[in-house]
């Protein structure tokens, strides 16, 4: 039986495995479907390992559920970056590492024969030239090292320190700031390998509304946005989260949409053949693929910019195009102003009007009024009026109040037996 | 359609040099290169830069194994460096600096900087491309009312914040409360809050009255008119993570997830930023979920919840259940 390995080879192995650690944190052994048991309790220990002091178990009547579990307010960095920095390597790839930056700090450009000569005099280990000269060009390919040509063969050093590293006070500055994005920019981790570069941790922030779960789509997310930035097609397998089943999809990668409230992301795609905007779960997107350069990629990304202002969320909508919706409510204005406040800085657009003392009008033209539903349910306890050109919007709403009130407003006997038993 | 032919820059973030057994691993070296270690000493550093079961890895390896030519022993139970160099940082890798780039255009990253120093930034970083632009992404239900980080008041108010809390002075500050009555106080800054979905900064300290501890207070930073440092000394035996610690959280909120509508997704994305816990009843195929809040969150936390309508059914505490039931039959009488 091969020995149990912290580090893994593929990312796509945790990702997987650990957003249904964090978000559900339920399921059992025998839940987590397709794959093996040993698969299961393997991935259970990685993750254990990475996020010990997150992580519960509870024993249920089905077997042992793990799950993460963490309050944002409390945490300081995103505990699952560790995902990130569980990479398996070789002996050789850890030494070559520490002699390469050991020998190169001196300064002297060295051949890749004599970087052979001197890691077999100094530190007594004979490696291959050619595995020298493939880490050189990994090392200059992720701007470690610099290479240049003296005389047939190359010769490489050690990449110049940005002047501002210098600049102490500078530099602090900077180290700051990198304590704040690396938590609240995209690709987050990047900030966070910073700030593991000069052993620092965040110790000036705190954060709510944070959702850590969505650095697990960061790789996908930086070839989606290689390919926006050529102005080219994307390929990828979209899976659905519900059914689970894969779809190969291509179309033209556009904007990344972001929820502040969930931290959910979506990819924005035009679909040349449907002439249609979509917008998916990158959750649900794997595998994704740059293909051919379009040469109307601007002109998509214009039309988009003219649709955003009706979209609520996600939703481009479906055939009746436009829909409006006038929702009137109640506030006390003397004791309430701050719904008022609600009114403007949530309504994303929509018009907000007194209609008269302590009644308020809001109105908005979207895409899908569908999006806004939770919103207005956020209301419940205030809504006098809602009107809405699509009906079926109206009746979900109305008959989502009456389900309400049958739930709480009529039943607390059984809420209170519920409750105690 | 043809699979990319590209020679253009690709990054990658699964890196093993970014990984936490090269971190280990160097931390080792840069420290055993000064003072030589024991392999206590070793375990100890591993624990505190890796993972659970790293350091039964990384020490034998560096001691007796396939890694053992990094470090040479020093004495019968230590080890020092076989390096030549203490600091074994690597020069920042064009990923770093692409992603520091992208940056400069966040106006929250600039309130950091002087225009002085943006200006130098800029200059540093301008033949590096941006890992992302701000345009690639758009948040579509942050909030409206977001702090105005390009005011230079509100920029030199967070600055000296900034400041106070990395030296832990205590700070003087006039702030201006919700009905507008303006105060001064002085306050132990502990740390600065920031809420994306608000896209507000909130200063979370505890207050001082002459030179005793008081209460613990959130201060919105755009309500903070004015600010500075102060001479006065911080009581002792102060503790700067006094704000983190809810001593007194509430009961946690109990609610019944109905199996239709996707409403089990939803709500554990939804509510992801919250401590929870999940369990599935069998009888009657529902999930019932505890939430764990803190008690100034309970009147977003409602209307969270009740936006979901009826796929939730809230079961307790009972003075949570109360207000929703008080706002449900408000709702009723004024809807039907």
């Amino acid at each position: 039986m091969a020995e149990f390995q912290e580090l893994i080879k593929s990312f796509d192995r945790i990702r997987d495995y650990m957003r249904q650690f964090f978000l559900y944190g339920f399921k059992v052994r025998g839940e987590y479907g397709e794959k093996s048991g040993r698969t299961y309790d393997n991935e259970r220990r990685r993750i254990e390992n990475y996020l010990s002091g997150y992580i519960h178990s509870d024993y249920t009547s089905k077997g042992k559920q793990i799950s993460i579990r963490m309050d944002s307010k409390q945490i300081l960095s995103n505990p699952l970056y560790a995902a990130w920095k569980s990479k398996s390597f070789t002996d050789r790839d850890l030494l070559l590492h520490f002699f390469l930056l050991d020998l190169l700090s001196d300064g002297s450009p060295r051949t890749v024969p004599e970087l052979c000569d001197d890691i077999s005099l100094r530190y007594g280990k004979i490696l291959d030239a050619q595995i020298i000269r493939l880490k050189c060009r990994e090392y200059e390919s992720l701007g470690i090292l610099r290479s240049e040509k003296r005389g047939k063969s190359l010769s490489y050093q050690l990449a110049e320190p940005l002047n501002l590293e210098k600049d102490t006070q500078l530099w602090n500055v900077i180290q700051n700031a990198v304590k704040f994005s690396s938590e609240t920019a995209p690709f987050g981790v990047v900030g966070s390998t910073i700030l593991d570069r000069e052993f620092l941790s965040n110790d000036l922030f705190c954060w709510k509304h944070y959702f850590c779960v969505h650095t697990l789509e960061d790789e996908v997310l930086l070839t989606i946005l290689s390919a926006m930035r050529e102005h080219r097609f994307l390929s990828f397998e979209n899976r659905s989260s519900r059914s689970g089943k894969s779809v190969q999809l291509t179309g033209l990668p556009l904007q990344i949409f972001v929820s502040a409230q969930t931290g959910r992301r979506y990819l924005c795609v035009y679909f040349p053949p449907k002439r249609r905007f979509n917008c998916l779960r990158l959750d649900c997107i794997f595998h994704p693929r740059a293909l051919e350069i379009c040469p109307e990629y601007e002109l998509h990304r214009e039309n988009l910019r003219r649709n955003l202002p009706y979209c609520w969320g996600v939703s481009f909508g479906g055939r009746s195009r436009m829909e409006t919706l006038c929702m009137t409510l109640y506030i006390d204005e003397a004791s309430e102003g701050h719904i008022i406040n609600r009114l403007r800085r949530e309504g994303r657009g929509g018009e907000v009007q007194q209609v008269r003392e302590n009644v308020w009008l809001y109105m908005g033209t979207f895409f899908d009024t569908n999006e806004m539903l939770p919103w207005i349910k956020s209301f419940t306890g205030r809504i006098l009026d809602l009107q809405c050109s699509n009906q079926a919007v109206l009746d979900k709403v109305t008959a989502d109040l009456k389900a309400m009130y049958q739930m709480y407003g009529e039943e607390e006997k059984d809420e209170r037996k519920e409750n105690n038993g | 359609m043809n699979a990319k032919k590209t020679t253009a820059e690709t990054f990658t973030l699964f890196e093993e040099i970014y990984g936490s057994y090269f971190q280990a691993v160097r931390r080792i070296l840069e420290q055993s290169f000064h003072t030589p270690l024991t392999l206590q000493d070793m375990y100890r550093l591993v624990r505190a830069c890796a993972f659970e079961e790293s350091a039964s890895v990384i020490v034998p390896k560096l001691t007796k194994g396939p890694w053992s030519a990094l470090l040479k022993k020093d004495g019968e139970k230590t080890w020092k460096s076989a390096l030549r160099i203490a600091s074994l940082k690597t020069p920042l890798t064009s990923l770093q600096k692409s992603w520091l780039k992208a940056l400069l255009n966040d106006v929250r990253f600039r309130l950091f900087f002087t225009e002085e120093q943006l200006t130098h930034l800029s200059e540093e970083l301008k033949e590096i491309p941006a890992l992302y632009r701000q345009e690639d992404f758009r948040c579509f239900d942050q909030y409206a009312d977001g702090d105005s980080y390009e005011d230079p008041a509100y920029r030199t108010v967070f600055r000296t914040i900034l400041q106070a809390i990395s030296s832990r002075k205590p700070l003087f500050t006039a702030y201006s409360g919700k009905k507008g009555r303006h105060m001064t106080m002085e306050i132990l800054p502990c740390r600065l809050q920031y809420s994306q979905k608000d896209d507000k900064f909130r200063l979370l300290g505890i207050s001082v009255r002459h030179g005793r501890i008081g209460a613990p207070m959130i201060l919105n930073l755009a309500r903070i008119e004015g600010c500075h440092l102060s001479r006065n000394p911080v009581p002792a035996g102060f503790d700067w993570n006094t704000p983190f610690l809810s001593e007194n959280r509430p009961e946690p909120v109990q609610i019944r997830i109905a199996n239709e509508r996707n409403a089990l997704e939803r709500c554990m994305l939804h509510f992801a930023n919250y401590e929870k816990r999940t369990v599935y009843d069998p009888d009657t195929d529902t999930w019932l979920c505890s939430l764990y809040y803190d008690p100034s969150d309970e009147t977003e936390l409602l209307i969270e919840l009740l936006s979901f309508g009826p796929v939730i059914r809230i079961l307790g505490p009972e003075n949570f259940l109360k207000q929703v039931r008080e706002r449900v039959k408000r709702q009723h009488e004024l809807f039907f």
